[in-house]
């Protein structure tokens, strides 16, 4: 696709656990052929926070649920690329591998731990759900290990609460169990989409702590899906921001806050909430709407709403540019020199 | 748990008491166990007068409310004032009966109906799908007495005549040969089909389409979602996970149609003479013999409370979350 | 559907044969009431239109028709019966019928005296004995809820001295006797059945355990009732045997359950589509014929305008009852014709003389020409009035029932031709039309059918003390509130008459006051239909389709095909 190396020896010491190479998603709608993911390429490293930000509908989910091939049957499908898996393409595997794959090297966690959790289980039989389905073991066994995972994610009287149904907890103890469901198998990746959202502040700032311990514990890299680049800053090593279906940027966490080259990433950056700083008036607002992804603007699709649109945005597309080690934007203006946002397009 | 059950059960009682009041008035207002005798020219007016009198029927209405209710409590149901039968026998011949069409038909439909609404919602927007909703709205849509109508004389009389048969290739009306001794479970379940299409057609349409929403909402769901995520295998997640949550509502609505399956299938069981509460009902209620109907309708408002209980605790064990405290 | 019978006196026996019945199908059967002999034909199935719930031949339970004839009719029998002719006859309990003749009857006092049959017995080998007359007469007048007391009532005592000879003594002449332990709903009960005394009431309600007829009920529930040859009946042997019938209460089924062959036979309520589905199937049979119930226009008298018989019988003029004919009863009985009779039908004693309204055939010019007669003028709106007064009637009959609703439809225009308009007023049947309605005179006209019984007395629907009234609480039936004191005088002369050449003259007498003074317009005969299996049986069925006993009366006498 373009001459940017996404494998950086210098930070990487070791291969990829996950490299996601020019994936393309579609959706079917009663209206046409939807493109949500248009050949996008990252990968993540062992131990990796890697943050994948955007608005909604920008199609970062559609990369989380591909990963795992959960996109919804019958209308969705991966029309095109791979995704190496230590190597090895889980868009090409068979049904029974993906399966084996799934729970056990890479786990999920959702939006609305509510809802993503089977009302009428128990929460600790839906995690020893995971060892049986993996796992020869003794249905004993399995509750005793889900009761322990219950303690490590933090939820006190492990033992008594993995009885009760996910109805009776509050959002963050819900979320808690979903990610205890995640890193039962120990997984090589967790795939946590937009895990804080549902949840109110001073809760998001615990999952997020939660998640980054398991990281340490157990050497998992995340794949983090979120559209709030304030849940990206203390938490991500690297991000990639997302419109309309293209990458735009990608960059070390630190890079992106500090030298943003898309002006997309400049106006994420301005309606951010950042959980290190009080709050002051209302956010502004990235003007305009993104556009329909069945019919894309022709060239840079972020021209209708960009402030420093030139009349070669509006016909030539920007293939993604290196700008700075690990860090690439999809901008024609991104290596000018001194490109970068005005003092009022991004708060201090 | 208990208390619920025990507080419902003592809301019943005023329920049972309004509703047969009710009842008697209607019965009352509306039929006369003496309007046919009155037109038989060979009964005299004096007859008419002693008849009226010996049945007690000359008393004030709430004097034989009354009566007939203190000796319903005592569990004395007496005898038909019409037709001097035994109140409770008849009654228990004809729950009998209509169970044994009521609860076949409603096992086939459960069976056809959820096996049908699962495969069309797995299958959302597949040719048997827009078939079997298709069907199903043709189902709900076919009128009991004509469908039964067609059924009687294809298989009674069409098919009979086409392959040239003595009898006919299916009985069409009745619950066994005339003059059958003993129990014979073939010729019992001949005359069971053509009656339990007519009725599961109706049902396999409801449930079919209650099944299919339910599946639909459990396949969106996020939860079956989670659960594929986990790497559980297709037959766990669907069995575990869809199934369960899926036929929840159903089960609730399954326990309630099996309460009132007790009130009898009026138009299928008078065009098949098929002996149960529907007949019973209609044809106490034709003679104001309110002896009957009271008992009748006590009787069947009882079912539907208690089934309407079942399907509560059902409905509680299948999803925690509902809890009656 | 009111059904009004007629009780006064039949005095002896008269076979005067009256050929009405028709057949469709084929091929006709003859009349022959003859037994079958026990030829063992195997095993037969009926199909009732009406199943009955109950036994009890005397409680209200007697007041179904099917009782009777699914399953009493065939079971016990009766004193006196009567013939497809509408006669009345001795059953073979009798040796022979009581007449004045050979002295059984008595007129003053009177008395009917019984000769039982010395073969006659009970299943069980007992004899029918006069006790068990004694019996029956007590039976009716003490069970508690006894509805036939009628006739009993009137019974001083039965002289039982000879156990062969029932000698009943009536305080007065009771026409009607034969009505009493027999004619159409009655029967002799086994007094030796009944160790509790005569009140039965609660007693045979879902069995009769004894048995002096062709058959013995050996089962009865509500999916079917079974009828076993009774091997103790001195008559003629029943060929089939056992008999079931069974209930087929949806007419649909009905007629679906004898075309398939699931019943042999089936008695059902004639309906437009009925003799079409039945000639669809060679090996169906059926018969059809006016039966003794008959439809008429009845007015009520008492109120204007109708009792101005110029107005009456401009009325007449204009009912156009060959069109109702074609229109109501053509499609089931091809051969049905507009009825004349005075208040009694063509085959049922020779009574009915069926000239009395013949003149009277639809001519709105001649009803027209009678009310301008009668200072009636022809308004602008087409009807006509007097004194400011239009001639608008109200027309009432029972809710539901189509063939009568079609005729109210079709009367209107013809009155409307005519300048009489029809204000249609239906009411539920048989509360309160027939409860309160005609009995308070809340009409003017009404369609309604009587039922023509073998007596041919009349009084209780003509003479001026049945009007209702408060004397007689209004329960008497003369709902065209006549009276004309002559003709009531030769009813009750009549009814006093014994010997039916001497009453014969009396009731075309009586006949010929009602279409003088123009009382009611008789419409048709209600068509019977006994319809069977040529492949299942022969023999003469359907011989008493058009007597009140019904199509199956004689199945003892039916054969294989």
């Amino acid at each position: 696709m373009t001459d940017v190396t996404y494998f950086d020896p210098e930070r990487d010491s070791a291969r990829p656990v996950i490299a996601v190479e020019d994936l393309v998603a579609e959706f079917r709608t009663e209206a046409g052929i939807v493109r949500a993911v248009d050949g996008v390429s990252f990968d993540i490293a062992q131990k990796e926070v890697f943050a994948v930000v955007g608005e909604s509908g920008c199609g970062k989910s559609t990369v989380a649920l591909s990963v795992l091939g959960l996109l919804p049957q019958p209308a969705g499908r991966i029309a095109g690329g791979k995704v190496l898996f230590r190597g090895e393409d889980l868009v090409s595997a068979s049904p029974a591998r993906l399966r084996q794959v799934r729970g056990d090297r890479i786990a999920m966690i959702f939006q609305d731990p509510l809802s993503a959790l089977n009302p009428t289980i128990r929460v600790g039989e839906q995690i020893a759900e995971v060892f049986r389905a993996h796992r020869e073991i003794e249905p004993k066994v399995a509750w005793e290990q889900a009761v322990e995972l219950l303690s490590i994610v933090g939820i006190p009287r492990a033992l008594a609460r993995a009885k009760d149904y996910p109805h009776q907890f509050s959002g963050g103890m819900r979320q808690r169990v979903m990610i205890a469901m995640a890193i039962a198998l120990r997984p090589a990746l967790l795939i946590a989409d937009e895990p804080t959202t549902a949840l109110d502040v001073t809760i998001q700032a615990q999952i997020l702590e939660v998640l980054l311990d398991v990281r340490e514990r157990f050497d998992m890299a995340i794949l983090l899906i979120t559209h709030d680049l304030g849940v990206v800053a203390g938490t991500a090593d690297r991000v990639m921001v997302m419109y309309a279906g293209k990458k735009v940027e990608e960059a070390p966490a630190l890079d992106l806050y500090r030298t943003p080259k898309h002006p997309y990433t400049w106006g994420l950056l301005g309606s951010t909430t950042r959980v290190d700083r009080p709050r002051t008036g209302s956010l502004p607002q990235i003007p305009g709407s993104p556009p329909s992804l069945l019919v894309p603007p022709p060239a840079c699709r972020f021209a209708p709403r960009c402030p420093r649109v030139q009349p070669i945005c509006r016909t030539d597309y920007p293939e993604l540019r290196k700008v700075d080690v690990g860090q690439v934007a999809a901008c024609h203006f991104a290596q000018d020199p001194g490109w970068g946002p005005a003092p009022e397009e991004v708060p201090a | 748990m208990g208390q619920y059950i025990a507080r419902r059960a003592l809301v019943s009682i005023p329920v049972l008491l309004i509703a047969s009041i009710s009842v008697f008035a209607i019965v009352k207002a509306t039929a006369s166990p003496v309007a046919a005798i009155r037109s038989n020219p060979r009964v005299s007016q004096a007859a008419i007068e002693k008849y009226t009198h010996d049945l007690g029927l000359d008393k004030p209405p709430p004097e034989q409310y009354l009566t007939w209710l203190g000796n319903f409590i005592r569990g004395k149901w007496g005898t038909s004032i019409v037709t001097g039968r035994p109140v409770g026998p008849d009654i228990r011949d004809g729950l009998f009966n209509t169970m044994i069409l009521g609860i076949t038909s409603f096992l086939v439909s459960i069976v056809l109906g959820v096996g049908v609404g699962i495969f069309s919602a797995v299958r959302q927007y597949s040719f048997f799908d827009y078939l079997s909703t298709g069907s199903a709205f043709l189902g709900l849509s076919i009128p009991v007495f004509w469908f039964a109508l067609i059924l009687q004389i294809v298989f009674g009389l069409y098919l009979t005549n086409w392959f040239h048969l003595a009898t006919p290739v299916l009985p069409t009306a009745g619950m066994f040969s005339p003059g059958a001794t003993g129990i014979d479970l073939i010729d019992r379940i001949r005359h069971l089909i053509l009656p339990v299409t007519v009725l599961s057609v109706q049902i396999v349409a409801l449930y079919s389409r209650y099944t299919r929403a339910g599946m639909l909402d459990v396949l969106h769901s996020d939860y079956l979602r989670t659960a594929r995520a986990k790497g559980l295998n297709e037959r766990t997640v669907m069995m575990r996970h869809a199934m369960r949550n899926a036929l929840t509502p159903l089960v609730s609505v399954a326990a309630i149609d099996v309460g009132a399956l007790a009130g009898g299938l009026i138009v299928t069981e008078t065009i098949f003479s098929w002996p149960g509460m529907g007949v019973l009902f209609i044809s106490a209620m034709e003679n104001g013999d309110y002896s009957v109907v009271l008992t009748w309708m006590m009787i069947v408002v009882a079912f539907v409370i208690v089934f309407n209980l079942i399907a509560d605790i059902l409905y509680a064990v299948l999803d925690p979350r509902i809890r009656y405290d | 559907m009111r059904t009004l019978r007629f009780v006064a006196v039949v005095a002896s026996l008269l076979l005067v044969a009256v050929a009405c019945g028709k057949e469709g199908g084929p091929s006709a059967s003859n009349n022959a009431v003859t037994g079958g002999g026990g030829q063992n034909a195997g095993p037969l199935v009926l199909g009732a239109e009406q199943f009955p719930e109950c036994l009890n031949p005397i409680d209200s339970c007697a007041n179904a028709s099917w009782e009777d004839w699914a399953v009493v009719d065939h079971v016990l029998e009766k004193a006196m019966t009567i013939t497809p002719q509408g006669t009345f006859e001795a059953t073979p309990l009798l040796t022979e019928a009581p007449t004045l003749a050979n002295g059984d009857l008595t007129q003053n006092p009177f008395s009917v005296k019984y000769k039982i049959n010395p073969k006659a017995v009970w299943d069980d080998g007992t004899p029918v004995t006069s006790k068990d007359f004694e019996f029956t007469w007590q039976a009716h007048m003490k069970t508690k809820g006894s509805i036939f007391t009628t006739g009993y009532d009137k019974i001083t005592s039965v002289d039982t001295t000879d156990p062969h000879t029932a000698i009943v003594h009536y305080s007065q002449i009771y026409a009607d006797w034969p009505d009493n332990f027999g004619g159409n709903t009655d029967y002799v009960l086994k007094a030796a059945a009944f160790p509790k005394g005569p009140d039965i009431s609660g007693q045979v309600q879902t069995n009769i355990p004894f048995s002096d007829g062709p058959y013995k009920l050996t089962s009865f529930n509500k999916n079917e009732l079974v009828l076993t040859a009774n091997d103790k009946w001195w008559g003629p042997k029943p060929n089939f045997s056992p008999v079931t019938v069974v209930p087929r209460t949806d007419s649909n089924t009905e007629v679906t359950s004898l075309l398939s062959g699931e019943v042999s036979a089936i008695y059902p309520q004639p309906s437009v589509t009925l003799a079409q589905r039945l000639k669809s199937n060679p090996k169906v049979k059926y018969r059809v014929g006016g039966g003794s119930s008959y439809e008429g226009v009845w007015l009520n008298l008492a109120k204007a305008p109708l009792n101005d018989i110029k107005v009456r019988e401009a009325l007449f003029w204009a009912t156009d009852r060959e069109a109702v004919v074609n229109t109501i009863i053509k499609p089931s009985d091809p051969d049905a014709a507009v009825l004349n009779c005075a208040g009694w039908v063509p085959n049922v004693g020779p009574w009915c003389d069926n000239t009395q309204f013949a003149n009277f055939h639809y001519d709105p010019n001649q009803a027209k020409s009678i009310l301008t007669a009668d200072g009636y003028k022809l308004g602008s709106d087409g009807i006509f009035a007097k004194n400011g007064q239009r001639l608008s009637l109200t027309f009432s009959t029972t809710t539901g029932n189509k063939g009568r609703e079609d005729t109210e439809a079709l009367l209107k225009e013809k009155w409307k031709a005519a300048g009489i308009e029809m204000v249609v007023k239906n009411y539920n049947s048989p509360s309160p039309i027939f409860t309160d309605i005609l009995p308070k005179g809340n009409f003017q006209v009404a369609e309604y059918a009587q039922v023509a019984s073998p007596d041919p007395g009349v009084t209780s629907i003509y003479a001026c003390d049945q009007i209702p009234s408060a004397a007689n609480q209004y329960a008497g039936q003369n709902f065209s509130f006549w009276c004309n004191q002559q003709a009531t005088n030769v009813m009750k002369q009549s009814d006093l008459q014994l010997d039916p050449a001497k009453r014969l003259p009396l009731i075309k007498q009586v006949g010929a006051f009602v279409r003088q003074d123009l009382v009611w317009l008789p419409l048709y005969q209600k068509p019977l239909i006994t319809a069977w299996r040529t492949d299942k049986i022969g023999g003469p069925i359907g011989a008493y389709n058009e007597t009140g006993l019904g199509g199956f009366y004689n199945l003892y006498a039916w054969t294989k095909p």
